[in-house]
């Protein structure tokens, strides 16, 4: 199976266009890190911001709380209590916040409130954490308490959600001994959860309050936790304690940051989703993703076209190679295009342009190395025959027989006046027929055993015929067919056509014939015939056989048909040609 | 087609499948689905129970984006406004039908006709009877447990005296008082030295306090009044507020309602039940988005507790008490 080979254009575009593509993806791709880290460190920025307004808030309203709860430090709410209540009222009343103040001695007993309901037995009061988580510690000890969010019950028939802030006091009582008791301030839940809603992280992105337990404090789904309907991710928060980190939670990634707030040791956490935060980007990149896709199709266009215009120079030169190899006389064109390809084209030009003069020179140097093989083989004929009728002439001139020597050495003018032909290679069959006729009397004179005919059809004696190709035959006829018979040997030679394209030329003898092989042997080419050449037997024939298929080509040529000791046909098949003039060389004695 | 051609669209998807992959949840996660419509056809209007019903569900709304519409009968007995409720729902486009079924009988034929219409209808709180074939989504609805509890804090309140319980029920064809008392019962039978009474006050609770009176008057023996809902829960506390002497009869009231609450802390009623209404609400939205998924809907067991005085600090129940925070 052939390769199948790329064309230069699709290699050209197909690499282009992967390179482009390459580049748009990675771009596209470092825009999008580029955008997404950007908007997670806004985010982060963002949220740490957010958070650190909250807390600088609840720090305040810790604070305030907490200095609120100072008044304890200057008031004998035992000695005084009446202006300790009014001075709780006022507070509550300039405070929305608030909802109860109170203070208790050690066993749960209320000292002073600013409620007038009456209260929980002290049982349940030393019951609940606010009381107990602050009565159980130590001097030195963090002595303050905020509690989770929960329901006071400390007024009768009131159940506000209060977070309760607590501390342990000292106080003199009515005896002037030093006492130790409990300030309760409950915190209204809903105005605290309220400071902490209005700041907002993202649409789904919250703020929540956890204490040092875990335990939450404030929650937007505060609800949810608290029906079993929702887990805040504690094992994270708890692991961090403070700072921020990206995880995963509920299959959505967030960015959770936390910050401690003083005086309080709860924790406020900021949740921000990140599909929340990239969602501006996540459009952005919409628009960026379009863009590289039109840009993608732009650059498979241009690199289709640009390698177009590369190549398309180079795909002419193929095509001019190409008509060059069908039409071998025209000459290509010159490529346009870049310098390289004109370089190229000029140089393919030159290369033609030479090739076709070398060509050229080949052509005429195997034209005159035929000639001169022509030459070599009809110079092959003439010694032979000279040397045997000179011999013939000098024998019948001791036997003084003069008008044979004149008849003899006439006729071996004109052979060789038809052999010369003014050294034209083609004659008419005409005097191709003289040449033979006045070769055959020579012979007839010198070995007297045989006669002959020569016939013609008068529209065929003008015909084109190489010179001296009937001669050979006949001689051959005659030193291998009549000269071994006892009787006179025939030599009839007949010129015919049948139609406009061939003539034949029979030449017939009743001499001893030849068996298959020897005629086979005669048809064949001298490099074949070596053996046969060497020893001199039938090269007339293979001279002629080889001159007639160099001149006419392989359609043509001799054909033998034999019989031992009845006779020989040798036929001679040339192209019926156009009549040509005549020469005139044999017309110069016509009395033979 | 050929090969080629098809080799070259093959490559082209796959640039585009890259390019986009950088940014796939803007392509993906953009969310093409229409919010879900949901029916939500309640008992009655008002009630603290139904009232934490429709905040969990309306939370869940809120979280889901779903459209929530809700249906509510003036009276918890009204069964034909239910039933034209339910068929109206199921003529609009709503995906979901959330429905608390306050008869089991004749809301079952309703419900089986809209579900062969197409629709779907997830039964809450209270179930239908149900038939052969007849495919029934329910959640929550299982209240043999609460009647079960119910009966054992009756009968571990009672300290070794002879229990005479009346029980006061609001509608006879609920399965959710059926259930409970079938759960109380159930227990009862187990202890041969309790008697026990159930009435029924049909959504009306001034029946239930004149039928409480009634009962009160005619046997002095009862000692245990037991509350299978809010309704019958005001009349008996109304009832026993009219009394002078409630020393000797116990209450175990049914809701989170402020009466029940103050009688807690007053000692008019010694226990309530509490449902988890809310956390119903909430689940049930997600159990409709579910449903509309062709997904099941995890199944919960109902979330309550008999919330006593001395558990009442409890946070627990002081969140099933007071669901809401704010």
């Amino acid at each position: 199976m052939s390769k199948k080979y790329k064309s230069i254009h699709s290699i050209f575009t197909k690499s282009i266009i992967i390179i482009a593509l390459s580049i748009i993806i990675v771009m596209s791709y470092t825009l999008y890190y580029g955008f997404s880290q950007v908007s997670r460190d806004n985010a982060l920025q963002n949220t740490k911001e957010i958070i650190t307004q909250v807390n600088y808030r609840l720090k305040g309203y810790i604070t305030t709380i907490c200095e609120i709860s100072d008044f304890t430090n200057e008031v004998d709410f035992i000695n005084d209590k009446e202006n300790t209540k009014e001075k709780l009222q006022t507070i509550i009343n300039s405070r929305h916040d608030i909802v109860t103040i109170a203070i208790f001695n050690n066993l749960g007993e209320l000292i002073i409130s600013s409620d007038n309901e009456p209260t929980l037995s002290e049982n349940e009061i030393i019951r609940q954490q606010w009381f107990y988580s602050v009565i159980i510690k130590k001097e030195g000890d963090y002595n303050k308490f905020f509690s989770s969010p929960h329901i006071q019950h400390i007024v009768k028939n009131k159940y506000p959600w209060v977070i309760t802030y607590s501390k342990k006091i000292s106080y003199i009582d009515e005896n002037g001994n030093n006492q130790d008791g409990i300030l309760m301030i409950d915190m209204n839940f809903s105005l605290i959860s309220e400071m902490i809603r209005s700041a907002t992280l993202g649409t789904s992105g919250y703020l929540f309050i956890i204490d040092e337990k875990g335990n939450v404090i404030y929650h937007p789904k505060q609800t949810l936790i608290y029906a079993g309907l929702f887990e805040e991710d504690k094992e994270s928060i708890d692991n961090e304690v403070f700072g921020t980190f990206v995880n995963e939670h509920n299959n959505r990634e967030r960015l959770t940051v936390i910050q401690t707030i003083n005086d309080s040791k709860w924790r406020l956490v900021g949740i921000v989703y990140i599909d929340e935060v990239l969602s501006g980007v996540q459009s952005i990149l919409v628009l960026v993703v379009i863009l590289a896709i039109i840009f993608s199709i732009i650059a498979i266009i241009l690199a289709w076209f640009s390698t177009k215009l590369i190549t398309s120079p180079i795909k002419q030169l193929e095509h001019e190679m190409a008509e060059i190899e069908i039409e071998t006389s025209k000459l290509p064109k010159a490529i346009e295009g870049s310098k390289e390809v004109n370089s190229l084209s000029l140089a393919y030009i030159e290369m033609i342009k030479r090739i076709r003069t070398l060509m050229r020179d080949i052509v005429t140097a195997q034209d005159l190395k035929r000639k001169s093989e022509l030459e070599a083989l009809e110079a092959k004929i003439n010694p032979h025959f000279l040397y045997n009728t000179l011999d013939s002439v000098v024998w019948m001139a001791e036997q003084n027989e003069t008008e044979d020597v004149i008849t003899m050495v006439q006729a071996l003018s004109k052979l060789f006046r038809v052999s010369v032909s003014k050294g034209h290679e083609i004659i008419t069959i005409e005097e191709e027929l003289e040449h033979v006729r006045n070769y055959l009397l020579i012979q007839k004179m010198r070995y007297q055993n045989f006669d002959f005919s020569i016939n013609i059809k008068e529209d065929l004696k003008y015909c084109p015929i190489i010179k001296l190709l009937i001669q050979p035959i006949v001689e051959n006829s005659i030193y291998h067919g009549i000269k071994y018979l006892v009787d006179p040997g025939i030599i009839n030679i007949d010129v015919y056509s049948f139609d406009d394209k061939n003539i034949y030329i029979k030449v017939e003898d009743n001499g001893v014939g030849m068996d298959e092989k020897t005629a086979n042997l005669l048809l064949s080419s001298y490099e074949e015939n070596n053996e046969s050449i060497s020893s001199g037997n039938g090269i007339g024939i293979i001279n002629v056989q080889e001159r007639l298929q160099l001149t006419y080509g392989k359609d043509y040529g001799l054909s033998i048909e034999t019989e031992l000791d009845e006779g020989t046909k040798i036929y001679i098949k040339i192209p019926k040609n156009e009549a040509i003039y005549q020469l005139k060389v044999a017309n110069k004695d016509t009395n033979i | 087609m050929n090969k080629i051609n098809f080799k070259y669209i093959i490559i082209l998807l796959l640039y585009i499948l890259i390019l986009t992959g950088c940014n796939n949840k803007a392509f993906l996660n953009k969310d093409s689905n229409e919010p879900k419509k949901i029916a939500f056809i309640s008992m009655k209007q008002g009630g603290q129970l139904w009232g934490n019903i429709k905040n969990g569900a309306r939370m869940a709304h809120e979280e889901t984006n779903c459209l929530l519409d809700f249906y509510e009968p003036i009276e918890e007995t009204d069964s034909f406004t239910q039933i034209k409720y339910l068929e109206e729902a199921a003529k609009g486009d709503f995906d979901v039908i959330i429905i608390n079924p306050c008869d089991f009988t004749l809301l079952s034929t309703t419900i089986q006709k809209v579900q062969r219409q197409g629709a779907t209808v997830l039964q809450i709180y209270n179930e239908t009877i149900a038939y052969d074939g007849f495919q029934q989504f329910k959640m929550m609805t299982n209240f043999s447990p609460v009647g079960d509890a119910i009966a054992d804090f009756v009968i571990s309140n009672t300290h070794n005296q002879h229990l005479n319980a009346l029980i006061v029920g609001s509608l006879l064809h609920t399965s959710a008082g059926s259930q409970t008392e079938m759960g109380i019962k159930q227990n009862f039978k187990n202890n041969n030295d309790i008697d026990f009474e159930t009435v029924y006050c049909f959504g009306d609770s001034e029946r239930a306090k004149k039928l409480v009176s009634e009962k009160l008057n005619k046997d002095d023996t009862i000692n245990f009044i037991i509350a299978l809902d809010e309704t019958s829960s005001t009349g008996i506390t109304e009832a026993l507020n009219d009394r002078e002497d409630n020393s000797k009869i116990k209450v175990l009231a049914w809701g989170n309602t402020l009466s029940n609450i103050t009688g807690l802390e007053n000692g008019s009623v010694d226990g309530i039940v509490a449902i988890n209404g809310f956390g119903l609400g909430y689940r049930s939205i997600y159990a409709a988005l579910d449903l509309i998924d062709n997904k099941v809907f995890p199944s919960t067991e109902l979330d309550f507790a008999i919330v006593t005085k001395e558990t009442f600090l409890n946070s627990r129940n002081q969140r099933l008490l007071f669901p809401q925070l704010l």
